[in-house]
């Protein structure tokens, strides 16, 4: 067993619903799943002394969100990490409380991800890239301005160098269709998908049609992280965090530069990872594999070990992705089925996957004690934990 | 209006040698390595000294995206366009994002042979575009 093996726990999660227009500010989407994680987790907000997000200039910080609920908390942080950000808030967060800086940290996204700022757009609000990104000119003034965009570069790539189809590509879309089929509150249930309507949807940047890419939403997601101590007290089973691991390798145009651009940030923190646990790829029972693409969810069950590079097309068939299938994996329906939230509804899926909460529904994945989840950042930045069943 | 470069110290000298057709880069004058994007040190070997020197601007399509549905305004009226990641002859293998133009989509490649034009977008600002280098 790792560092953090006995010492720190996920106690609760929270959301709000999913919407395209959700007509509140991101701070009240951001007060309504805090007060849904804290009830989850039988605490009330002046128990929180820490207060961890993430954000692009389209969300509320952490002393508005206190404010907010009436806390006083001790920390509260913002993290650069983008997509990988729920998985470096829930490590910051267990480092928070190891160096003393506090003991109950409140993790949370919260977003207006359809009616407010819509990335990949420039127009909103005056926003440029270039006030995030320095080297976004090379960029954006050549017509590459949204991820999917700088995604499929490297996915035409993968394609090029190992022969991965469009077919392996819609075969993550039909699955986490299927699952979001099973969650009344996926923004895709009641909405089948075909390998046919796969194939037939608009193109958006070849090699990636609609279905390739994920949804945009307004809505709102927490965690919150405490020791394995205080959770075993709280209201809810704790879910341990066994490993966590981060890269913050470089920028966009960094990778592009490198000899090999179709290993990502997650082959270089993966050794880490399972080495803390304690554990191998093989030990995961359910996994939250970040999903802002078809194709990042392919490359990433490479780069963790899951398949040898090139090899992620090949896994994806057969239905291992599914509820059944080797590597259960974004059983809400993900971001591509479920909702979009920067990361953090698949991390609380996993969360719910190993307290057991669906046990009796067709949503349990049977015996799961190893979870993982994944959070992509760009093709550098990276971070992932590996949570267990027992607290 | 497509987006515009917002050019900084560092990366002026690559945008004024656009506005001449010339394609410079950062060469380190310790280690002689190529890089880009333009910044203050060698990745390489940390040595500061740098010229900025001009290349042929030829080299072969590394990968490339074929946009179909514009996500700025700006580029709504010229889709579909192709942008690659060339990589570039007597670089040591530099990689730059350029549009690849006078083409039809369905004939770019990866590896394909290009070279480098210049496309003014503005009184102020040309653009580095590339096109494919035609087998006499």
């Amino acid at each position: 067993m790792g560092f953090l093996g006995e010492r720190y726990a996920i106690a609760g999660v929270g959301e709000t619903d999913w919407t395209r227009e959700s007509g509140r500010t991101p701070l009240t989407l951001a007060v309504e799943a805090a007060q849904d994680a804290l009830a989850d987790a039988g605490l009330v907000p002046q128990e929180v002394d820490g207060f961890l997000s993430y954000a692009e200039g389209d969300s509320a910080d952490g002393l508005h969100l206190a404010s907010a609920l009436g806390a006083q908390p001790n920390y509260a942080a913002e993290i650069v990490g983008g997509g990988s950000s729920a998985e470096f808030l829930v490590a910051t967060a267990a480092a928070a409380i190891e160096a003393g800086l506090c003991s109950t940290v409140l993790c949370y996204r919260a977003m207006n991800g359809r009616s407010g700022r819509r990335f990949g757009t420039q127009e909103s609000d005056g926003f440029s890239f270039e006030q995030i990104y320095p080297f976004s000119s090379f960029f954006s003034t050549q017509g590459i301005t949204s991820p999917a965009q700088h995604y499929a570069l490297i996915a035409r790539r993968h394609m090029h160098e190992y022969g991965t189809t469009t077919e392996q590509l819609g075969a993550v879309a039909l699955q986490f269709r299927e699952h979001a089929g099973r969650n009344p509150r996926a923004m895709m249930h009641g909405r089948p998908l075909t390998m046919t309507d796969y194939l037939g949807a608009p193109p958006i940047v070849d090699p990636f049609v609609l279905f390739d890419c994920c949804l945009e939403t307004d809505g709102a997601a927490a965690c919150i992280v405490t020791s394995v101590d205080r959770a075993r007290d709280l209201r809810q089973t704790p879910v341990s965090v066994l490993g966590a691991a981060t890269r913050s390798g470089g920028s966009n145009v960094y990778h592009y530069g490198l000899p090999v651009i179709t290993e990502a940030a997650g082959h270089h923190l993966a050794p880490r990872l399972f080495e803390m646990a304690g554990l191998r790829p093989g030990d995961v029972d359910v996994a939250g594999i970040y999903d802002c693409f078809t194709f990042t969810v392919l490359i990433q069950l490479e780069d963790y070990g899951f398949c040898e590079k090139g090899e992620g097309g090949a896994f994806v068939e057969d239905n291992r992705l599914s509820l059944g299938g080797a590597l259960p994996c974004n059983t809400a329906g993900g971001q591509l089925s479920e909702a979009y939230t920067h990361g953090m509804n698949n991390l609380i899926e996993v969360v719910r996957q190993l307290r057991g909460d669906y046990v009796g529904t067709h949503r349990q994945v049977a015996e799961a004690e190893v979870g993982l989840s994944t959070g992509w950042g760009g093709p550098e930045v990276a971070s992932a934990l590996l949570l267990g069943a027992r607290g | 209006m497509t987006p515009r470069p917002l050019p900084n110290p560092d990366t002026q000298p690559f945008w004024d040698g656009c506005d001449r057709h010339e394609l410079r880069f950062q060469r380190c004058d310790a280690c002689e390595t190529f890089r880009f994007y333009p910044g203050p040190l060698c990745p390489s070997c940390g040595a500061a000294d740098h010229q900025w020197q001009r290349v042929k601007g030829t080299g072969e399509i590394y990968s490339y995206v074929v946009v179909r549905r514009a996500m700025s305004s700006g580029f709504a009226a010229e889709v579909p366009y192709v942008v690659a990641l060339v990589e570039l002859d007597e670089t040591g293998g530099i990689r730059i994002p350029a549009r690849v133009v006078d083409c039809p989509v369905a004939d770019v490649f990866i590896e394909m042979a290009v070279e480098v034009g210049f496309e003014a977008v503005s009184d102020e600002i040309t653009l580095p575009v590339f096109t494919p280098i035609t087998q006499d």
